[in-house]
């Protein structure tokens, strides 16, 4: 009794294979490299918007107890904010997309990644931040209420 | 004698691939959307802080300008974030004298849905306070 039992492919039943798993390799890697890309940006985006409002919820704090500004001037865009807080020298800068905070010789770096950011000093006591995000562009008022009163 | 003979053919059934396509779709859904989720919700967060800081600043204008003009007409022009509304109302306060309740309503669409926030601050009025009615 002889039994043909096929074990090998052919050479077309190979290519073909080859082919439909190239194919459906690619769309695969597509999809994944678009959902990666945005959980990704997603993930940045969400950090970036919880260091932005924890470096706001700090400034209204120190500006609120700000005796004295020492920089900038009125009606001028300013990257840099000196105040003199609780005894303290307090500087804001921003450079290289970074906003960092720094008392005497620490430095430390409150957001990141951000593409514009300046203070501008509408009124006596009347500041304004206004920062750009890679999408968004983002607006306050800060009153420093302490100003000019004896620490 | 004639051989009998017999072909084998060895591949997976219709109900075999079927089965291991619903199994992995069950795996992926919750995948796809774990991933969508995490754009909308980092989408409407940037929208609340906006909302949150355009209010806030708001209301730290019209402190500002009570207390350093006894007035809060607003005097300065500003740039505000596209996409919202912005609504401000006053009342007195009941529990105390010359104290006015200012609210401020922050509004923007989001999916098609309306959103809004609302912040107040309690601000003194004396008698020659003025209040802005707009």
């Amino acid at each position: 009794m002889y039994s043909d039992v096929r074990k090998a492919f052919t050479l077309v039943e190979i290519l073909i294979g080859v082919s439909i798993f190239a194919v459906l390799s690619l769309g695969i890697y597509q999809v994944t490299r678009t959902f990666g890309k945005g959980a990704t940006e997603s993930l940045k985006a969400t950090s970036s918007q919880q260091d932005i409002a924890q470096a706001f919820l700090l400034m209204r704090k120190e500006l609120f107890w700000s005796t004295n500004l020492l920089f900038p001037p009125l009606k001028v865009h300013s990257p840099r904010l000196e105040v003199r807080s609780r005894d303290e020298k307090v500087k804001y800068l921003f450079e290289e997309g970074k906003l960092s905070r720094s008392v005497g010789d620490k430095k430390r770096t409150l957001v990141q990644g951000l593409k514009e950011f300046h203070f501008y000093r509408l009124d006596s006591k009347l500041l304004e931040i206004q920062l750009h995000t890679s999408k968004d562009f983002l607006s306050t008022r800060i009153f420093l209420e302490n100003l000019g009163k004896m620490p | 004698m004639k051989s009998h003979s017999r072909t084998k053919f060895f591949g997976f059934t219709l109900t075999e691939v079927v089965v291991a396509g619903v199994i992995f779709l069950i795996f992926c859904i919750p995948i796809v959307g774990l991933l969508s989720t995490s754009r909308y919700t980092a989408k409407r967060l940037s929208k609340r802080l906006g909302a949150i800081m355009l209010a806030q600043g708001i209301l730290d204008e019209i402190r500002h300008n009570s207390q350093v003009y006894g007035s809060t007409m607003p005097r300065l022009a500003s740039k505000q974030p596209q996409g919202f509304k912005i609504q401000k109302t006053f009342r007195s306060f009941e529990e105390a004298e010359n104290i006015l309740v200012f609210t401020v309503k922050v509004t923007w669409k989001e999916f098609k849905k309306e959103r809004e926030l609302q912040l107040s601050t309690l601000v003194s009025s004396k008698p020659d306070f003025h209040v802005f009615r707009r």
